[in-house]
């Protein structure tokens, strides 16, 4: 292991991430009055295809078995 | 500004980088339970430690998830040094129409979708950084990488969604996933810290027949 330091201005918050996702027996749904402006989010936030762009070429580095 | 230098400091000063990652993904099953038994994200995550002895397997069994290992490989020494699970699931939402009498209808409708019901990284991976990202980024990146795919090529699939823990939300709101609480209401009402988040991937159109 290298004892550079990294150079990346990650925001502290962003330490610590051992747990990201956790399965729950909460399902939500949207609600009637908000289902038109939660379509309207919904393809107003696509991946950007720069991030998608990003994503591909990060997982080429992975291998599957 | 000068809370955002503190913070860039104090981070540089915290993170270490590895010179090598070599990852492999497997998908979870019996012969690789030795490697497994050594996962330890750490002393509050019990259930994230145990996940993989018993629940994963189960499951796997019943159709509830599909769990993959990601090992880092170096020095001819394999390692367990995250996982995640993947299910498909759907994203309900109540639309309200106008039947011809001009009377209101409530119509359930669903957004297909791949949950990623579990995702954690070793204690020892969780602040490492790989060139110019953490570990954990180069995961995330790869699963919507996968997902992607999978949406072009085997499953018609229009959204990424996530149970996120309160140490998780940076996180995935630096990696474009948005918040989705303000519109949901949930079925149960519990207050478990999980944050309900969603990334989408293809536009949703309504079809009205």
């Amino acid at each position: 292991m290298s004892k550079n330091k990294s150079k990346n201005p990650l925001k502290k918050e962003d330490d610590h991430m051992a747990t990201l996702a956790k399965s729950t027996n909460r399902m939500p749904f949207v609600r009637a009055d908000n289902s038109k402006k939660f379509i309207e989010d919904f393809n107003k936030n696509i991946i950007s295809s720069d991030f998608l762009k990003k994503c591909n070429e990060s997982s080429k580095i992975f291998k599957k078995k | 500004m000068k809370v955002q230098k503190y913070l860039r400091k104090n981070n540089t000063m915290m993170h270490k980088i590895i010179d090598k990652f070599n990852p492999v993904i497997e998908v979870l099953d019996h012969s690789q339970k030795m490697c497994i038994k050594e996962f330890y994200a750490g002393d509050k995550c019990y259930s994230f430690n145990n996940f993989l002895l018993t629940d994963a397997f189960n499951w796997k069994d019943a159709g509830d998830g599909v769990t993959y290992l990601v090992f880092n490989i170096t020095d001819s020494i394999k390692k367990v040094i995250a996982y995640y699970t993947l299910a498909t699931t759907s994203i309900p939402f109540i639309d309200r129409i106008k039947d011809d009498d001009g009377n209101n209808s409530d119509q359930t409708w669903g957004i297909p979708s791949v949950e990623i019901k579990m995702f954690a990284v070793c204690k020892e991976y969780q602040d490492l950084f790989f060139q110019d990202k953490p570990i954990a980024a180069w995961i995330l990146e790869h699963v919507i990488s996968e997902i992607d795919k999978m949406s072009r090529n085997s499953l018609g699939i229009k959204a990424i969604f996530l149970h996120s823990t309160k140490e998780g939300e940076n996180f995935y709101l630096n990696n474009e996933f948005h918040d989705i609480e303000e519109n949901m209401e949930p079925l149960h009402s519990v207050d478990d810290g999980l944050r309900e988040m969603y990334l989408s991937i293809r536009p949703f159109v309504m079809n009205y027949e």
